[in-house]
Parts: C-alpha cells; sequence; structure tokens
C-alpha cells in the first residue's frame, strides 16, 4: 500500500497525539518561568489547548474530509488560502528543525568533541525513512513508546520518592500574574497549539469524525503526565529547577539509591529521543505532505529526500 | 527481473558491511584505560592571591589492594595532583600538564574546601561544579579546617581511598547525627532561596598519637555571600539537624538530679517549623517530634514503673530542646539564618514575607522562636532495670 493511502484508527491516533505533545518537552520543565507553580502552568495551558482543539474540531465538523491546506482554500479563497498554508508548511518545516537541533544540543553537552552534524544527521536520516513508511507505521511505533515512557515514570517517581520534598511546590502562585499568564500561553502554545499539523493528517484517519474524541483524550492524558512530571521536578529540584537547562533530566540525576541505583539519566535520554523523534517525524511529514498537495504531486515521496537536504542547512542557520 | 532484485540485495549487504568499517564508534569515547578517575577534590586558596589551587584524588589502580592479591606494594592507591588557575576550570584543565591523563569526574564523591577559601568566599568556584556534565548533583560538599589539600592527602584505614573514607563518614552520621551535610543540589537550592544561608560539613585533622586522622564533626556556616562566617559545633549541629528533620539517629545523654545518666538512642525525629505573624510581629514555632530506646543507664532505681519512664522524656525533652537553643543562638549571632525560617515565611505567608524580604537580616538576629519537643522513650533493650538496683532489697 503507498503511504499516502495509508489510514490509522482513532486508537492509534490517540497514542500518536500523545507521543507528540509530550515529544520534547519531557527533559524540560515546560512554564519553567512560573517557578515553583509551574506544574500549575502546565495544567491550565493544556486546558486552553483544549480550546484550541475545539476549534480544530469545529473546523473539521465544518468541513468534512478537507484537510488544512483544503480549508485554507476554501475560507481564504485560492490564492490567500495558498500563501496561508505555505505559511503553515514553513512554520512546520522549521519546527520540525528546531526539535532536531534541539536534539543536537542536548547530545552535544554530553559528547562535546562530536561534530553537532552527526547528532543532527543521524535522527534525520531515520526521520525521513519514517516518513517515507507513512504515519501508521509512526502510530504504531508511538504506541510502543508511549507505554516504554509511562512505566519508566513510574520506576523514576519510586526511585525518586525519597529525593521529594512537597515543600519545594509552595509557595503557591508567588509570581504577578502577568507573569503566570505568559508561562500558561507557552505551555498552551508548545506542545498543545501545535497540534494543527493533525488537521493535515485528518483524512488520513479513518473515522475523521472521531478524531476530535481520540485527540481530546490525548491531549488530557499527555496534561495530566505532564502536570506529573512538573510536580516531580520541582518536589525534587526546588529553585534548582529555574537555572537547570533541562530540569526533568537534572531531577533524574539525583536518583541514588545506595550507590546501585544511579546514573539512571540515560533512561531519561532514550525516553527523549524516542518521543521527539515522533514530533520532529510528524512534523516532518505533515510539511512534505502539504507540499505535494499544493504542488498537486501524486506522491509525497519523491519531496522527503530534498527536503532533507534543505533541513541539514536550516539546522545550521538556527 | 528476480536478478537485478538479487545484485540490489548484495550491493546493500556489501554497504551496511562496509559501513561498519567506519562507523565503529563516537568521537567522545575514552578508553577506560586513558582516563584518570577523580574521586575527591580539594580547593584551596593560593599563594598567588587571585588564583586557586585545586587537587585532585586519583585513584591509581596499580597500588589498589584487593583482598585476593594482597600486594600492591606500600604506597597508596591514590595520587593527588594539583593545578592552579584563575578558574577553577583552567585549573582542572591545567592539570593535564601533570597527569598523563585526563581527569575523569563522574565519579567523584566529595568536594573540601580549605578554610582560608572559604573564609575568602566561595561565590566564584562553584558555578563550574554545577554547570559541567561530569559533575553530579550528589557531589557532598565540606570544608576543611586548615588545607583540603592534606584532608585528601591522608593515610585512611579500612577504605584506604580518603574520598571513599569521607562519603562513608557521611553516610554513617546516621548513627551520630551531629555535623550538617550537603551536596550540590542542595547548596544550589540554599543560595537561591532568598534567606537561607548555606552550610557545609565541617572536617579537620585530628593529631593523636600514633597517627593523624579524619574527623567530621560540625557543620560551617557560610553568609549570603557565600564567605564562611563560622562553624556550629556537634551539639548545635544536632540542634540544626532537629530543626530540619534530618535527625537520623544519635545519642541523648541526659543527666537526672542524682548524677545518674541515661544514654538514649534515637529512633526517628520530624520536626515542622511553622511561621506566625502575631500582630505585626514575625514569630517561628518549631514543633519536634521524636523517639528514642533506652540504651544504657546507671540509674538504680526500679525502672518498672511508668513514672520512671515519663521523667526520662520530659528530661529527652529538655535535652533536645536545649540543643535547638543552643544552635538557634550560634545561628542568631552568626546573622546566618540556617533553619530557613525566612523561605518558612516565604512558603506560607507569601504576603508578610514581602515586607519582612527586605532588611530579613536584621530580623533574624532578634526572631522569636518558640521550640516545642513532643518525645518518647520508647523499650528499655534486655534488661529492665540496672543490674545494680535496689529492686529486689
Amino acid at each position: 500500500m503507498k503511504p499516502e493511502n495509508q489510514t490509522i484508527s482513532p486508537n492509534q491516533l490517540f497514542y500518536l497525539v500523545s507521543v507528540f505533545l509530550l515529544g520534547s518537552s519531557v527533559i524540560f520543565l515546560p512554564g519553567a518561568q512560573a517557578g515553583s507553580s509551574a506544574w500549575l502552568a502546565v495544567g491550565l495551558g493544556a486546558l486552553e489547548g483544549l480550546i484550541f482543539l475545539a476549534i480544530y474540531n469545529a473546523l473539521v465538523r465544518q468541513h468534512p474530509g478537507k484537510n488544512l491546506i483544503e480549508m485554507n482554500e476554501l475560507v481564504f479563497g485560492s490564492f490567500l488560502g495558498k500563501v496561508v498554508s505555505w505559511l503553515y508548511l514553513l512554520f512546520f518545516l522549521f519546527v520540525s528543525a528546531m526539535l532536531l537541533r534541539t536534539f543536537a544540543s542536548f547530545f552535544a553537552i554530553i559528547m562535546t568533541s562530536t561534530p553537532l552534524m552527526v547528532f543532527l544527521i543521524t535522527p534525520l536520516v531515520v526521520s525521513s525513512f519514517a516518513v517515507r513508511s507513512g504515519l501508521e507505521v509512526l502510530a504504531r511505533y508511538s504506541q510502543i513508546v508511549l507505554m516504554t515512557l509511562v512505566l519508566l515514570f513510574c520506576l523514576e517517581s519510586i526511585l525518586l520518592a525519597q529525593d521529594m520534598d512537597p515543600s519545594n511546590l509552595l509557595p503557591f502562585m508567588d509570581i504577578p500574574i502577568s507573569e503566570m499568564l505568559l508561562a500558561i500561553q507557552n505551555v498552551a502554545a508548545i506542545p498543545f497549539g501545535e497540534a494543527i499539523v493533525f488537521l493535515i493528517f485528518i483524512n488520513l484517519v479513518s473515522a475523521p469524525l472521531e478524531a476530535g474524541r481520540f485527540m481530546r483524550r490525548s491531549f488530557l492524558f499527555s496534561g495530566i503526565l505532564l502536570v506529573l512530571y512538573a510536580v516531580r521536578t520541582i518536589a525534587v529540584l526546588g529553585t534548582h529547577s529555574t537555572i537547570s537547562t533541562y530540569p526533568a533530566f537534572a531531577a533524574v540525576r539525583i536518583i541514588n539509591i545506595g550507590e546501585v541505583f544511579t546514573r539512571l539519566e540515560i533512561l531519561l535520554a532514550v525516553v527523549f529521543l524516542s518521543l521527539g523523534f515522533v514530533k520532529g517525524s510528524v512534523f516532518y511529514y505533515g510539511a512534505v505532505l502539504g507540499f505535494s498537495q499544493l504542488l498537486k504531486m501524486r506522491s509525497h515521496t519523491p519531496l522527503i529526500l530534498p527536503r532533507r537536504f534543505t533541513f541539514k542547512y536550516q539546522h545550521i542557520a538556527i | 527481473m528476480p536478478k537485478v532484485k538479487k545484485r540490489y540485495r548484495i550491493m546493500v549487504f556489501v554497504i551496511l558491511l562496509l559501513q561498519s568499517l567506519f562507523t565503529m564508534g563516537c568521537w567522545d569515547r575514552v578508553n577506560l584505560s586513558k582516563r584518570a578517575i577523580v574521586v575527591g577534590m580539594g580547593f584551596d586558596s593560593s599563594p598567588q592571591e587571585e588564583k586557586i589551587l585545586i587537587s585532585a584524588q586519583i585513584v591509581d589502580p596499580t597500588n589498589v589492594r584487593t583482598p585476593r592479591s594482597g600486594g600492591g606494594g606500600n604506597e597508596p592507591p591514590f595520587w593527588i595532583a594539583t593545578s592552579q588557575g584563575t578558574t577553577v576550570f583552567e585549573a582542572i584543565r591545567t592539570m593535564t600538564h601533570v597527569s598523563p591523563r585526563k581527569l575523569f569526574f563522574p565519579h567523584n564523591q566529595v568536594m573540601i574546601f580549605g578554610e582560608e577559601l572559604a573564609k575568602r568566599g566561595l561565590k566564584d568556584h562553584l558555578d563550574m561544579l554545577m554547570r559541567d556534565y561530569e559533575f553530579r548533583e550528589t557531589n557532598w560538599i565540606l570544608v576543611s579546617e586548615g588545607k583540603a589539600q592534606d584532608i585528601l592527602a591522608t593515610e585512611t584505614r579500612i577504605n584506604n581511598i580518603p574520598a571513599f573514607f569521607i562519603r562513608d563518614l557521611i553516610i554513617e552520621r546516621r548513627f551520630s547525627s551531629q555535623f550538617g551535610v550537603i551536596n550540590i543540589k542542595d547548596l544550589s537550592q540554599r543560595i537561591l532561596s532568598k534567606s537561607t544561608a548555606p552550610i557545609a560539613s565541617y572536617i579537620f585533622l585530628e593529631d593523636t598519637d600514633e597517627e593523624q586522622r579524619l574527623n567530621m564533626s560540625g557543620t560551617a556556616v557560610f553568609d549570603r555571600d557565600m564567605k564562611m562566617v563560622g562553624i556550629l559545633n556537634k551539639r548545635e549541629s544536632r540542634g540544626l539537624l532537629w530543626v530540619l528533620g534530618e535527625v537520623r539517629g544519635g545519642i541523648i545523654v541526659v543527666t537526672d538530679p542524682d548524677q545518674c545518666t541515661y544514654s538514649l538512642e534515637i529512633l526517628e525525629a520530624t520536626s515542622k517549623i511553622i511561621p506566625q505573624n502575631k500582630d505585626g510581629k514575625p514569630t517561628i514555632t518549631v514543633q519536634i517530634k521524636g523517639s528514642s530506646n533506652l540504651g544504657e543507664t546507671s540509674c538504680t532505681e526500679d525502672l518498672n514503673k511508668p513514672e520512671a519512664w515519663q521523667f526520662m522524656e520530659s528530661l529527652q525533652n529538655e535535652a533536645i530542646c536545649q540543643e535547638v537553643t543552643a544552635a538557634l543562638a550560634k545561628a542568631q549571632e552568626l546573622k546566618a539564618d540556617v533553619f530557613g525560617f525566612g523561605d518558612a515565611f516565604y512558603k506560607k505567608h507569601l504576603r508578610v514575607w514581602r515586607e519582612l524580604e527586605s532588611n530579613w537580616q536584621e530580623i533574624f538576629p532578634t526572631l522569636e522562636v518558640n521550640i516545642i519537643v513532643e518525645s518518647t522513650v520508647k523499650r528499655p533493650g534486655l534488661i529492665i532495670s540496672n543490674v545494680y538496683s535496689d529492686k529486689g532489697e
């Protein structure tokens, strides 16, 4: 079956969207500027994300059978619609490049003398392979990854229990309300707002009208998981989380059970790698699919390789 | 067609085989035999004012004695490399002039700062220890009387690598609880708080007739500028730990009016710091709960009656309260909020804290602190009354 004819079930969409949302956020502390109330910012940001989702749903319901590109043309007219679509697609490419760059910088902190290129090209090759294989492959992969993530989260949390200090979560809301709103906006935009990329794939879901329900489920699921991550990170690190580059990662570094269970942070690094990969690939796929549609091509596969090369330069530019 | 496909497959296979020749490992791979494993680090002030002297305790594998081999010579199983630099990182990299292998820090256990440097201030020397990936946030921070270098160079028994020896002393603190401990993460938290004073364990070289040995007791106290301002002795240190809820064990010796002693072994302790604002006057109430076992007594009275135990409990409450009072007096004298009382206001009474924040340093030395201790003495051990008790007579 050609990749573009593949469909995924709404259930698979749930896994894909959840992994997408958790994606790059697992080693960071989203909403970190809210200090000890970051967890609240994450929670409220997720709720705000649900508003975005309601808008996407309304769009899907109003334009059944159409994806983002076609909707744009219907709403803005043929020319302006194309311009708006181009802007969206460039945004997807930009985010995708940013993500891979985040990856690369993270690993470059540990491996200082390895050229950044290695960390840029390797995931990119795998990513383009995934895009070639189609959305279903990514969705099935997400299923495994998400289960691993939840399992590891529980394991790490148990091992971290002795290092958690609930009083680190106090004081409640010590920052001005404007900064809090800013933090909430940040969380709502990344990752929840980014889910607009799924409007490109809406026709690949076997039951597009069901999709909204399953996406809401994954918004709630990953929202709750991100709040738990934030609570854990702040409880372990306290104020140290405000100066840490990768707070959730730093928190796991604290694990030390009798000098035996130590240095487990690599688990989180692996999770980050496998989750971020999905997110990057989804954006990559969205962009390529969108371009092929705009350019009225029969298949998106010829676009994958050229995209890969331009990526390379985009990374360096960022 | 199938023939073409077969050739294609063989080609892919060959390419895959070939590429394994070129992608054998990563740039950052360093073999164990090329690494100098650092287990302890010392930081001292250097004769040259602006520089810092760093000593790294490196495990010397050729001299590590294992029970089986028995040998290994009489050389100590470690080597102290020293170097100087304007900054910590510069000094560390300068060490490659004297060490044939690049230093490898992930197994570092302790970081010891010499008292002279600590008094001059550690503000400029901590960044790298938090920023660099190789250091772990769980490294212990200590201050040494005299030079840190001498502490690291001390020959130790049982565990003959001093850094591990010190780490084990820190682990075994649960049987005395008479010095404060702090790792890099907690230090960072204390510095980032708006009022709490940083602390560190205090270690010194003790001269006995036979040998020089390491002794860890007491707690070094820093001011908000990370300059060492004083030391809490053993008793005051435990007072601090009572308030922090970090007492894990130890012996409380109490004496009754008849000069009989009771050694009570602490089983567990918890604490609660309650900030209050009574009529615009900030006060702190510290609630300490603990329990202990009777471990030893010289009291010859019949202990088989509840009053005797209640009496012990009241003596114990009094003793704990005195330890806390001593710690408080010292901290207030040093004007260093080692207990985190300011943070307690910040966390629970944000609005009150906003008023106190600017002149907390003036408020803390005269802060009113109520200490409430509730403790129990639980079990007598294998005998109830002392063998010399007048019970039978």
